[in-house]
């Protein structure tokens, strides 16, 4: 396993990333995206350094990129949610492929960087063949902070009546997911298109794991293959919570997906197996 | 196909014309293991001084390593090379999960600035850094006998400063459970019981040990460091002008033993957070880095004293990074401050 710290040209910056090679062919290029609140590439407690690690001993490549304006990158860093660093995460992206001679990958991201995956997997197409979000964040306008929960008391009080009412709450339903769809979910809409393109898990904490309801949602309306849904732990009481054995759930967790979904080995059409490194090509 | 490393290799380092800088990773071989590093040098003559830059501790040094290299990259564009690198323990150190402690950080900053002297070819080097980081170049100072400090917002009291390491959880640990209507919240000193009694904490994920707690308590900058007749600059960051206790003894003392200390105070309203999470949220999907002044500041503040005379005698200097947010670098944290 060898590291490779760069910094890739962007327009007005340099990005750093961390390019981790395994001994021998890499089998795909894994690339991991942390969210935006200002961790660098290694990400807290060196998360995204272990993943990338313990990938490479599997025999993929990783890159993790720092954000502008954050670690070793330099620049302004403008992020919105509307408009995630898909961009630099591609940058990054394309040299680690032309590096490794990869054709093949998988992106994983956590809050912003699990949208900033999704929106590289969109833009890479079928090159991207395996995706996961971990903490998924569905940009919601409407999006209700803790502050002004007070005001959603009245939907509170309807909700609790059209539970005991199933007609009036299938109404209510079919309303609800037909504003959320249309309105204020594009993230949901580019799941359930990426979907269709590559196998996607989404891992949560047991309280975010209420989007489950999305999910099922989802797959009804767009008629795409199941999410694989996981569950992050996250025990013990408020304040004493065993983050250390979090963070070894998304190890192991991203692990044994990305092993899973990227095979050594590819089946053709006509049922031949073959390695799965392409030689690369000048396109990339 | 094998992997092109020399592609990767010719993206080790880039060029910024418009500050007159250069940067480029370097692999450091310590006596704890590899490590990586970041040389940043003038693009010109560089100055006879180099500086190694030491960070923090804990998540300290993912919260501050912005405020390092915005550090750095203002001094080579003064001229002097600055090698920052990660301890072991950290980023991409060749051991992530090892117990880095004071020690272990003194012991790779002495390392590191062995290797500063054969990566940038200067035979004077000065130590650096912020907070806890302040508090390890004193020491590797005190070890190497270096002649050159700048310590901003240094910790002096280890007791003390790993005492609100870990009522800082606590409080955090407070804030979750208020937005959660949770009311059962550690205190700080049940934390400190815990501490005790299962032999580390979980500190947001870093396996913090009672033993790393223990002798980094025992670190005292005041007893520590007894020869020091060089020159440094001593930063202070906080919301007034009111010289910090802590602060002042650590210049008597340190002018006690003849060194020349200059004094440089960076204001800023929310201070008190220098060190923690400076994301904040703006808007219901932007969040701007409320420290994007103060981290321009106090490197101008560094920069001044370098380019003062007599060696920084008798130099003195406020500068107001004010409060407001910068609006180029915006942050997405719809998660509030606990996001990721």
């Amino acid at each position: 396993m060898k590291e490779f710290p760069v910094f890739v040209p962007v327009p007005g910056a340099h990005v750093a990333a961390t390019v981790t090679v395994p001994d021998g062919e890499p089998r795909a290029l894994i690339a991991l995206f942390q969210g935006g609140g200002g961790a660098p590439r290694s990400y807290y407690n060196s998360l995204w350094t272990i993943v990338s690690r313990r990938m490479a001993e599997m025999g993929f490549a990783c890159v993790r990129v720092d954000w502008r304006a954050v670690g070793d990158s330099t620049g302004e860093f403008h992020m919105t949610m509307d408009r995630p660093p898909v961009d630099d995460a591609l940058a990054a992206i394309d040299l680690a492929m032309r590096a490794t001679g990869t054709t093949r990958v998988g992106a994983a991201g956590m809050c912003v960087g699990g949208v900033t995956a999704l929106g590289a997997a969109e833009r890479l197409g079928d090159a991207c063949e395996s995706i996961c979000v971990i903490k998924l964040l569905v940009h919601n306008k409407r999006r209700v902070t803790a502050l002004d929960r007070r005001q959603k008391t009245f939907r509170r009080r309807v909700l609790r009546f059209a539970s005991r009412h199933p007609q009036i709450d299938r109404i209510l339903r079919r309303y609800y997911w037909k504003a959320q769809m249309q309105d204020t979910n594009p993230v949901l809409q580019q799941l359930a298109r990426l979907r269709r393109q590559a196998p996607i898990m989404l891992t949560g904490f047991k309280a975010e794991m209420k989007l489950t309801a999305v999910f099922n949602a989802l797959q009804r309306k767009y008629k795409t293959g199941p999410f694989e849904i996981r569950e992050l732990p996250l025990e013990g009481p408020m304040g004493l919570q065993d983050r250390l054995g979090y963070q070894r759930a998304v190890v192991e967790q991203l692990a044994e997906w990305f092993d899973r979904t990227l095979p050594a080995t590819v089946l053709h059409s006509n049922g031949d197996s073959a390695t799965a490194h392409a030689p690369v090509t000048a396109e990339h | 196909m094998t992997v092109d490393e020399r592609l990767l290799e010719s993206h080790a380092s880039y060029a910024d014309t418009d500050s007159g800088i250069t940067e480029r990773f370097v692999s450091l071989r310590l006596r704890s293991g590899h490590t990586l590093g970041v040389l940043s040098a003038p693009s010109g003559p560089p100055q006879p001084i180099g500086w190694v830059l030491c960070h923090s501790f804990a998540r300290e040094q993912v919260d501050l390593a912005v405020t390092d290299a915005v550090i750095a990259r203002r001094m080579a564009a003064a001229g002097y090379p600055v090698l920052r690198f990660h301890s072991q323990g950290y980023g991409d150190s060749e051991f992530p999960e090892f117990h880095a402690s004071v020690s272990s950080h003194v012991a790779d900053a002495v390392d590191a600035v062995g290797a500063l002297r054969s990566l940038a070819g200067v035979e004077r080097i000065g130590g650096m850094g912020t907070k806890f980081g302040g508090a390890v170049a004193a020491l590797a100072g005190q070890e190497l006998g270096l002649n050159d400090l700048i310590l901003v917002a240094p910790v002096v009291s280890g007791n003390r400063y790993m005492n609100e390491q870990i009522r800082s959880l606590a409080l955090t640990q407070i804030a979750s459970s208020a937005q959660g209507s949770v009311t059962n919240a550690p205190t700080g000193e049940f934390l400190r019981q815990l501490l005790e009694d299962q032999g580390y904490l979980d500190w947001k994920g870093l396996k913090l040990t009672l033993d790393v707690v223990k002798e980094n308590g025992r670190m005292d900058l005041l007893k520590d460091v007894t020869s020091f007749d060089g020159r440094a600059l001593i930063v202070q960051v906080s919301p007034s002008e009111k010289p910090q206790a802590g602060l002042e003894r650590l210049a008597t003392r340190l002018a006690s033993q003849g060194a020349t200390v200059g004094r440089a105070t960076v204001l800023h309203r929310q201070a008190a957070l220098f060190g923690q999470k400076h994301v904040l949220i703006t808007g219901p999907a932007s969040n701007d880095d409320l420290f994007a002044q103060l981290h321009m500041e106090i490197a101008e503040a560094v920069a001044a004293w370098l380019d003062a005379p007599d060696g920084g005698q008798g130099f003195a200097m406020v500068r107001d990074a004010g409060e407001s947010l910068s609006r180029g670098r915006t942050h997405v944290d719809p998660d509030a401050m606990g996001g990721e």
